[in-house]
């Protein structure tokens, strides 16, 4: 208990001095910590699915998508204050969540995969060419940060502060969702659907509230992702993002939750450097994710369990 | 009220979902918090050697952070180049870079004893990652002058990010929408070409002399071709013409047999607003299926990079007419000839982003000589220096108009045998100080779209 309490407050102090004790504070906070907080916050909704039933959804940006394109033209090119657009968008966004987790819950493994994956290519496309709503390829410009409780957001300090907040208390709340008896029951239906179909659960409402609540952690990182990148467009939501947070999320551990914020730094931080060294970053993150994968197979946060394990082996081999 | 079946079935979900928060909330939590699904004794062990493995991680990243370079050397002026070397664009992108280093190269890499460094980084024509990039240059490397970007919808992008960021100097590439200059309007944000609509609204006129009158439109769906076409529109609706169709497919197209085959029969040319590899893949399906249609070319369809490549794009390629900032292979100058030479020693043949990227980097170095190098006082001395700049480069006069956007040189021209096998271009048109139009378009599907 104490150690875990130890590990808990040390990351956490971490991440709050983060943005005084860097160099180069103009870059990191903002590129590095607030870049690495939103990752993470988005791959959460995704391994928090795979982590609870099973089920790795490359649906995620469509929520996200959703959202940020909601309060980006109803906001930018409509001036719809914040505190209006961005409860509406959360809301429809995580509705969302609703009519296409009845479709593609009735499926699953590679099926649910491409289930989600063409929901999200569906929004790439309609973003595309629906150019007088979505500006299409051009996308939304100059998206603000809000100005509230007489902060301005637009400062990289202050939006890093928020982005850590929200992040710890989604953390906090999946974590407290996880011990709950319907969480419980969730770990049921992933080990064993027809076991527990066979005790008297209706599985079914029980994985649309968990699909609808991991759209409402993209949907909350959609909004939180306009304000970083302060522009929105179709690639924002196309296949390729998609497959940088399948890699964020695989390379931090995809059976942990915690994983998906260990990926998210250790992705923003490697890019971070290796673009000063070559220009051919993406193959660099790509050989990088190979090399984890290739070492610790369960990801960042399974070595561990995987160091344990050869020890075991190897114990009952000298015995 | 009797309750429907689905009634009883979401309350009583309801209710046992807010009675598990509630006896979740009651009990006391469970110890472990790196979730894992095993339990009992070995989550202990299991749990320090986690805390070890995270310091670790910790550690390597805070010493990371303290050995990142944050120092400014004295005495040296950084420029940040955005190119858009991955992607759709990452065959000609190389050329922008061969047309900027002809440029440092003239003036041997400083500027008054200032040794200028570049600081190179590669996007992939969205604007998100040149956003990013435009901010890692900014905020990380310290630089006083981005370059870049290649593509419309970037500019469009970083031209928004530089309102944002008055310290830094922003001088565009290539990329040339409309929009960019005339409706963002950064004060530090300069274009030392034309936009997409300049290119090409002489070639409607010209198209119409020829003899189309009803000409159907295929361009790639972005910023870019829609200044383009839109340009070409303008004129050609004003002598006469009409535009029957409009096709929009996705930049990065690789199939165009469906959009060829959708062309209606009874058109006299087809506007053609793609480049790159689109344009490539274009030209060589249409020869294939004898699309017996003549051509009208977006600034980029018939470009030199796309002339060169060894695709079987004769048939189609042949004849087509289109306008754009290079001269043509017959047209010859004092500063042409010695630029056409200069390209020909670093292994290649004008285009146009060498020419591009030749002009604007030009342009952006002799700002730097006229204030010395000295970019003191917010950039105050340069930034007018470049507003004020006009110099005459290989390819006619540049200069600035209010909204720092150039008033340049054009060329129409139509592509041509030389006789060899290959292919030559021939000057129909050249146009003096065209400066830019007043209008944005969109999507342009008919005449009434460009009144």
């Amino acid at each position: 208990m104490t150690r875990y309490r130890a590990l808990i407050t040390g990351v956490l102090l971490f991440a709050i001095v983060f943005p005084f004790i860097t160099p180069d504070p103009n870059f990191w906070v903002s590129s590095g910590g607030t870049r690495a907080l939103w990752l993470g916050l988005t791959a959460l909704s995704m391994s928090y699915l795979n982590r609870n039933l099973g089920l790795m959804s490359l649906g995620q940006l469509f929520f996200s998508g959703v959202t940020g394109y909601i309060v980006a033209i109803s906001s930018v090119r409509h001036s719809v204050d914040y505190i209006y657009s961005v409860p509406i968008a959360i809301l429809i966004g995580t509705l969302s969540g609703i009519v296409i987790g009845y479709i593609a819950l009735k499926t699953k493994g590679v099926y649910f995969l491409m289930l989600t994956l063409a929901v999200t290519l569906g929004l790439y496309s309609f973003a595309n060419q629906a150019q007088e709503i979505t500006r299409g390829h051009t996308g939304i410009n100059s998206i603000p940060s809000p100005e509230a409780f007489g902060i301005d957001f637009n400062s990289p300090r202050a939006l890093y502060y928020l982005i850590l907040v929200i992040a710890v208390l989604i953390f906090a709340a999946t974590k407290f969702l996880e011990k709950t008896s319907f969480g419980i029951a969730l770990n049921g239906i992933r080990d064993n659907e027809d076991r527990m179909v066979s005790m008297g659960y209706r599985t079914l409402p029980l994985k649309m509230i968990a699909f609808v609540y991991s759209a409402f952690i993209a949907s909350i990182s959609g909004v939180l992702g306009i304000w970083y990148v302060t522009n929105i467009s179709p690639d924002s939501v196309g296949l390729l993002r998609s497959i940088d947070l399948l890699v964020i999320v695989v390379v931090g551990g995809a059976s942990y939750l915690g994983g998906a914020f260990v990926g998210a730094v250790l992705i923003a931080v490697f890019e971070a450097f290796i673009q000063d060294i070559t220009t051919y970053y993406v193959g660099a993150t790509g050989i990088l994710f190979i090399v984890v994968l290739f070492l610790a197979p369960q990801g960042l946060m399974g070595i561990t369990a995987q160091i344990r394990a050869r020890r075991s082996a190897s114990k009952a081999v000298t015995k | 009220m009797k309750k429907s079946n689905t009634q009883r079935i979401l309350f009583s979900y309801g209710n046992r979902f807010v009675q598990n928060l509630r006896q979740a909330a009651m009990t006391k939590a469970p110890k472990k918090f790196f979730g894992d699904y095993r339990t009992g004794e070995k989550m202990k062990a299991q749990r320090v050697r986690r805390v070890a493995l995270i310091s670790a991680v910790a550690g390597v990243l805070v010493a990371g952070l303290i050995s990142a370079p944050s120092s400014q050397a004295a005495g040296q002026i950084k420029i940040g180049y955005i190119n858009a070397t991955i992607g759709p664009f990452a065959g000609p992108a190389p050329e922008i870079t061969k047309g900027f280093n002809l440029a440092l190269k003239e003036i041997k890499g400083q500027v008054n004893g200032k040794k200028i460094v570049v600081i190179e980084e590669a996007s992939d024509a969205t604007a998100a990652t040149a956003l990013e990039k435009a901010k890692k240059l900014v905020e990380k490397d310290k630089v006083d002058i981005v370059f870049g970007p290649l593509s419309g919808d970037e500019g469009v992008a970083i031209a928004n990010y530089a309102k944002k960021t008055p310290a830094v100097t922003f001088v565009n590439t290539a990329s040339s929408a409309t929009e960019t200059t005339l409706q963002v309007k950064a004060p530090n944000f300069f274009r030392f070409h034309g936009d997409a609509a300049q290119w090409s609204g002489g070639v409607g006129p010209i198209a119409y002399k020829q003899g189309y009158k009803k000409v159907a439109i295929v361009a790639d769906d972005y910023s870019f071709p829609y200044a383009n076409a839109g340009g070409f529109a303008t004129g050609f609706c004003k002598a006469g013409g009409t535009i029957v169709a409009a096709q929009w497919p996705a930049l990065g197209t690789k199939d165009y047999s469906s959009v060829i085959a959708a062309l209606p029969k009874d058109i006299d040319a087809v506007y053609a607003g793609l480049g790159g590899a689109d344009a490539v893949q274009f030209l060589k399906q249409a020869s294939e299926f004898g699309l017996k249609k003549p051509l009208i070319g977006g600034a980029i369809l018939v470009d030199g990079e796309v002339l060169t490549s060894k695709a079987k794009i004769g048939d189609a390629a042949l004849g087509t007419i289109a306008g754009g900032p290079v001269p043509t292979s017959d047209y010859h100058s004092k500063l042409w000839d010695k630029f056409v030479a200069d390209l020909a020693s670093v292994g290649t043949t004008p285009n146009i982003f060498n020419v591009l990227g030749y002009n604007s980097g030009k342009s952006m170095l002799a700002g730097l000589v006229a204030v010395k190098g000295d970019l003191s006082n917010g950039q105050k001395a340069y930034r007018a220096a470049l507003s004020k700049l006009k110099w005459n480069s290989p390819t006619g006069p540049i200069s600035m108009d209010k909204n720092r956007n150039a008033i340049v040189s054009n060329f129409i021209y139509q592509v041509i045998s030389d006789g060899k096998g290959g292919f030559a271009t021939k000057t129909l048109l050249k146009q003096d100080n065209v400066a830019q139009g007043k209008k944005v378009f969109g999507r342009v599907n008919s005449c009434a779209d460009v009144k």
